[in-house]
């Protein structure tokens, strides 16, 4: 620790000195380390050899003395003992001596000093001479002849070898200090080769320090390390001359680009057409340019330093300023439309961009540019103001178009309405044609008046789906059910098919459905000369609650060419404009069924092929309701008879019109010319025994509106209120959800629809149960008919989509469906299985279905019996029914196939099986014809009805002539065979009198009695007679069915 | 000093001197190769009364001096003790004690005697007592004569004497 710590403190000491200082240390302590360090080797081996060396003359003086005392100590001589140990005083040092006998016994003593001590000698030891306490101590053993002859002493003191240390210690102290002392002299002399060209760089690099002049140059005298150092100083003072040099240059060339760039920005700044200013992080105007001096027409010399917000923020903005300089701070870059003041105080319109400006990491302020955007604004008020009245103008328009399309119905209501009454009296021809003219063009005005409403409503968003449950199926077939006679009209086959995974029942707007239904089919046949129009449904994906619908529509007409589909959704667009004249239309069709199926979740598409045919497609996402929803029960029309309904409305034709359709089904209405009348009565009735079932109540009324009136009536009758139907020829947005909360059975829109109307209350009596539904007290035909499966039907048909749908709706009704799909194939099947029923389709391959028939026919005359055959046509052309009847067929329908006619036929031919039954006969007016059942049997078609009258009636004469002549014949056979065909002719009519009477004759006919037969002829004639007169009305389409119908009420 | 009656002690210490005295005398080699039957042996022969006994051979038999092997010889007369080295008068022989040390005259057989005049007779070494301590007297004529050569280191413990008959006899 020690000695580190001293050379510690050494160098330490070194440190701080010159180096002349730090040289001289060095030499000396090295000097002086080495003399130190040989002279005390020197002298440590110099005492070593002299101790060594006296030990050995002790040694020796020991063993001569005591040879010499031999003969003393052998005869004991004691006295020439201590003379021969006085001998020993030529030694100085030695201070004691003694003699010991072989015993140990001391014979002779010895001391140098004699007065000084006296000696007593220690006993005797071994042989040996050896240092002991600051002296030499000797024993010696004396022998002779082998045996111990007594043993010597000597001491010795070290006088002689201290003293010799002394002296060479001294000695050292010399040799050191003369070695020293010429130390100093020579390396002072020496060191000042290294120290004094080290202390000349010290010295010039101090000048250059404090000059900087880099000039300087050292002259190296020698080629040592210090030399070398010299040269490398040198060359970097060259160096560092270069260097300043250098960045001499480069400063004055970046002074000079910096100038450059300095003025191209100031020059980028001051051209800048947008006022540009900078402030400092207070705020305060650091620098601007000429555009802001001229926005603001300050100088900048004068605004310099001054607060930006307090000098163009005016008073009633200094808030949004002072918000833009918070933000700004915060590090938000703003932008904004806003005004800024000018040193004169006017005003100026800016948009202003600011953004906090950071220098490197400094936020050194803020940077703001003002865009004079004045004219701008002026331009953006002009263009506002012209919106504005252009809106205006078209809220104007759409106003006068709600009001126009209500003042247009109101009259329209009149035209259709009066026109319908007027169809209904006694008529010349020309004037029922003319009439009927009337009538299609205010139905054609009318859908055209619809389609802009419509259109009108969905632009402006006031348009609302009417969501209940319904029956897909049926609603489908009620809409298809018209068409079908314009597609027949054209020749053309019109079918549809529902998927079975498509759910029975539905929760939607099934009025808007069949919209867009009626328009694509209604397009398709439009544009379809040839060929058929499909339309099919599919279940695209169904969840518990809802299923997606894929409706198509498929036709083989003009097609669509490519780059016109996009188009044909758009408003007032077609396909081409050219055919629009050809065509018609309003060309709204397909938007308002586009936004229709938007409004149902869907999209609608087209894909076609020009000249080849169009499909569309749409879908539609629609409610499955609850398991719990049970459909209501059909009801028949006849249900309605005699229930007492109240018609509220204040225009007189209007409650005409509709007391009259009232009538036509049988209902017992009464008019109310207000609200207050309408109350009246209903509190007249309230208390008798027939009260108000039923109340059609006019929306725009003066004084008491309907919604009010129905709330009224609600309040005041409550649970014997009568089912309400509220109608309005105009519908606002939220009028159904109104109606639905007002707790009306139902909302229509004017000019009603008969069977619009009718269903509408036929639904509504059915849910409130204010009538019996059929079901329950009348045996309803799909009743008799679903149990009444395992009957065995054979169905000719070549077209595969009619072969399924019937199929499938045979099926579904329990009958077991044979398929042929062609005559050859229906006349085998015919031989080979066994038949209760054949469904002919006339037109077939290879052996067509009026040859199959008459095939069939000619195998019966000889095995007797008579398969009920009902032929299936598209063709109602007058001769097709003759044709059929005349093969042999005995009865038929027309194409497409509907589920009511379909199962009616079969029905109608199975009949005869249970003939007996009496629960039949029962329900059968005996007298009188049904024109529900009879309507419901076309379908409602009365034109249709008029040409099978007329057809019935011109065939008659022809008939009755072939019995009478035939039982004048006595040809049993033969009448029989009329009588069928007949019986099959009258059926259409209902099985009523003439239909019994028939049947009676032919089943006479068929037992061979003839004068029976006979007689039997003048019942069915005198039925025929008064069939004929029931048909009377139908013999012209509509007006005289009304009027019979209202006699017949009457 | 006839009739002395000398303690244990005395001859004790007389005879240890005895066998230290052959120590100290070199006895010539020629003549000793030529004496017969001493060979490698040292005879002490004690001649006449021996005032020794035991303390003789305690002290001598078994300490061989310079190889030789000490032997203790007894005898009355001269004639019975053979070859002696070294011989011990006893005061018994008084009477006869010049005639034989004329007798051993010019022998080298070293003599040792007690009496008052012994060495003055020609006896080589004589015991001298002085209270408790025996000192003695070397008589060199005598030693000469017998060709015995006495080391330095032995007289100078003694007293030497001359008998001047080696001048006489020599």
């Amino acid at each position: 620790m020690a000695p580190a710590s001293a050379a510690d403190e050494m160098k330490r000491s070194l440190d701080h000195q010159s180096i002349r200082g730090k040289l001289t240390r060095i030499i000396l302590i090295s000097c002086g380390i080495a003399v130190v360090s040989a002279c005390v080797i020197f002298a440590a081996y110099d005492i070593r050899v002299t101790r060594q060396s006296r030990l050995r003359t002790v040694a020796t003086l020991a063993e001569i003395t005591g040879t010499n005392s031999i003969a003393a100590l052998s005869f004991r001589d004691e006295q020439s003992g201590r003379e021969i140990l006085r001998s020993l005083r030529a030694d100085k040092q030695l201070t004691h001596a003694a003699l010991y006998t072989p015993e140990g016994k001391v014979l002779a003593v010895y001391s140098r000093d004699p007065q000084a001590t006296v000696f007593a000698p220690p006993s005797t030891e071994t042989d040996g001479a050896d240092f002991v306490a600051g002296k030499i101590v000797a024993f010696h053993n004396i022998e002779l002849n082998g045996k111990p002859a007594g043993t010597i002493y000597l001491e010795s003191d070290l006088s002689m070898i201290v003293m010799r240390e002394e002296g060479l210690a001294a000695m050292i102290g010399f040799g050191l200090f003369v070695s020293l002392l010429l130390a100093a002299l020579v390396g002072s002399r020496m060191q000042s080769s290294i120290s004094e060209p080290i202390l000349e760089l010290a010295r010039t690099a101090f000048a250059i320090a404090v000059d900087k002049n880099y000039s300087v140059r050292m002259v190296s005298k020698s080629e040592d390390e210090i030399g070398f150092l010299y040269e490398q100083f040198n060359s970097m003072l060259a160096r560092i001359q270069d260097r300043d040099r250098e960045l001499e240059q480069g400063r004055t060339e970046l002074e000079q680009r910096v100038a450059e760039r300095t003025a191209y920005l100031k020059a980028l700044v001051e051209t800048s057409p947008m006022g540009i200013v900078t402030t400092d992080p207070q705020g305060r105007v650091q620098v601007c340019n000429t555009a802001f001096e001229h926005l603001f027409q300050y100088v900048r010399d004068e605004i310099a330093g001054t607060d930006l917000d307090s000098l163009i923020a005016p008073p009633e903005l200094s808030e949004e300023a002072a918000d833009f300089t918070r933000r700004s701070d915060a590090g938000e870059s703003i932008q904004k439309v806003t005004k800024r003041r000018r040193k004169d105080g006017s005003m100026v319109d800016v948009e202003l961009y600011g953004t906090p400006m950071h220098v490197g990491n400094e936020h050194a302020g803020g940077l703001i540019i003002y865009h004079d955007i004045s004219e701008r604004k002026q331009t953006e008020e002009a263009l506002l103001s012209a919106k504005e009245t252009a809106e205006e103008a078209n809220r104007a328009k759409s106003e006068f178009l709600a009001n126009m399309s209500h003042e247009i119905r109101t009259p329209m209501n009149g035209i259709l309405g009066m026109t319908q009454l007027t169809l209904e009296t006694p008529l010349t021809g020309e004037q029922r044609e003319y009439l009927g003219m009337v009538k299609s063009s205010a139905d054609s005005l009318l859908t055209l008046l619809n389609d802009i409403l419509d259109f009108s409503k969905i632009e402006a968003g006031k348009f609302d789906l009417d969501l209940s449950p319904f029956a897909l199926r049926e609603t489908m077939g009620e809409a298809l059910k018209a068409l079908g006679h314009l597609a027949h009209r054209k020749g053309l086959e019109l079918a549809w098919q529902v998927d079975t995974a498509v759910p029975e029942w539905l929760v939607g707007d099934s009025g808007r459905l069949r919209q867009i239904l009626v328009n694509l089919v209604m397009n398709a046949i439009k544009f379809t000369e040839h060929g058929e129009v499909v339309v099919s449904v599919n279940a695209e994906s169904r969840t518990s609650d809802n299923v997606e619908l894929h409706f198509s529509v498929r036709d083989t007409g003009i097609g669509i060419l490519p780059e016109k589909q996009r188009l044909i959704f758009a408003a007032f667009t077609q396909a081409d404009n050219s055919t629009t004249r050809k065509y018609g239309g309003t060309g709204l069709g397909l938007s308002i069924s586009q936004a229709l199926v938007k409004m149902m979740d869907g999209g609608i598409s087209v894909e076609s092929e020009p000249r080849k045919g169009s499909i569309f497609h749409f879908t539609a996402r629609l409610s499955i309701p609850e398991s719990s929803f049970i459909p209501p029960p059909a009801i028949e029309p006849d249900a309605l008879r005699g229930l007492p309904a109240l018609v509220v409305d204040d225009n007189q034709t209007n409650r005409l019109i509709l007391t009259q359709l009232l009538s036509q089904w049988g209902l017992v209405p009464e008019q109310a010319a207000s609200g207050s009348e309408a109350l009246e009565l209903l509190a007249n009735t309230r208390r008798s025994s027939a009260p108000f079932r039923l109340a059609l109540i006019d929306a725009d009324m003066p004084e008491m509106d309907g919604f009010a009136l129905a709330e009224r009536i609600k309040k005041t009758a409550e649970a014997s209120a009568p089912s309400m139907f509220m109608l309005s020829s105009t519908m606002q947005s939220g009028d159904i959800t109104r109606s639905r909360e007002a707790g009306l059975a139902g909302f229509l829109t004017k000019p009603v629809q008969p069977s619009e109307l009718l269903d509408a209350i036929l639904g509504a009596m059915s849910k409130t149960g204010r009538i019996p539904s059929v079901a329950e007290d009348v045996q309803s035909p799909r009743q008799v008919s679903s149990t009444g499966g395992g009957m065995r039907i054979l169905l000719a048909e070549d077209n595969l989509v009619n072969r399924q749908l019937a199929t499938r709706l045979l099926e579904k009704r329990g009958y077991t469906v044979l398929i042929a799909k062609n005559g050859v194939e229906a006349v085998a099947a015919v031989e080979h299985e066994e038949i209760d029923l054949v469904l002919m389709d006339v037109q077939m391959p290879e052996m067509d279905g009026l040859e199959a028939i008459r095939s069939i026919r000619a195998t019966e005359k000889v095995s007797g019996r008579h398969l009920p055959i009902v032929s299936l046509t598209a063709h109602v052309m007058k001769g097709d029914r003759e044709k059929c009847i005349e093969a042999g067929a005995d009865d038929y329908i027309p194409k497409p196939i509907q589920a009511p006619s379909l199962f009616a036929a079969i029905e109608r031919m199975s009949i005869p099986k249970c003939d007996d039954e009496p629960s039949m006969s029962t329900d059968i007016p005996s007298d009188s014809l049904n024109t529900a059942e009879l309507l419901e049997q076309v379908q409602g078609d009365r034109e249709l009805l008029a040409e099978i009258v007329q057809l019935f009636e011109s065939g008659l004469p022809a008939i009755l002539q072939g019995l009478r002549e035939s039982i004048a014949r006595g040809d049993a056979p033969e009448i029989a065979r009329i009588a069928h065909t007949l019986r099959g002719s009258v059926g259409n009519f209902g099985r009523r009198g003439a239909y019994r009477a028939v049947e009676q004759m032919e089943k006479l006919a068929k037992e061979g009695d003839i004068a029976e037969t006979a007689k039997a002829l003048v019942a069915v004639e005198s039925e025929l007679e008064s069939l004929l007169a029931a048909l009377e009305s139908f013999r012209t389409p509509a007006a005289e069915a009304v009027v019979a119908e209202k006699t017949a009420i009457q | 000093m006839p009739g002395r009656a000398q303690s244990p002690a005395i001859y004790r210490l007389e005879a240890e001197d005895m066998h230290h005295f052959a120590e100290f005398v070199e006895w010539p080699r020629s003549a000793n190769a030529v004496t017969k039957g001493t060979g490698d042996n040292i005879n002490f022969c004690v001649l006449g009364q021996d005032p020794f006994g035991v303390l003789l051979d305690a002290s001598i038999l078994g300490h061989p001096i310079d190889d030789r092997r000490p032997v203790v010889v007894r005898g009355k007369r001269l004639e019975d003790l053979g070859v002696c080295d070294v011989l011990f008068v006893s005061s018994s022989e008084t009477k006869r004690q010049l005639k034989i040390l004329n007798q051993l005259s010019h022998t080298r057989v070293l003599t040792v005697g007690e009496t008052g005049d012994f060495a003055a007779n020609g006896g080589i070494i004589q015991f001298v007592q002085e209270g408790d301590r025996v000192n003695f007297l070397i008589n060199v004529d005598a030693a000469g004569r017998a060709g015995l050569k006495i080391r330095a280191s032995l007289l100078a413990l003694a007293q030497v004497v001359h008998d001047g008959a080696g001048k006489r006899g020599g």
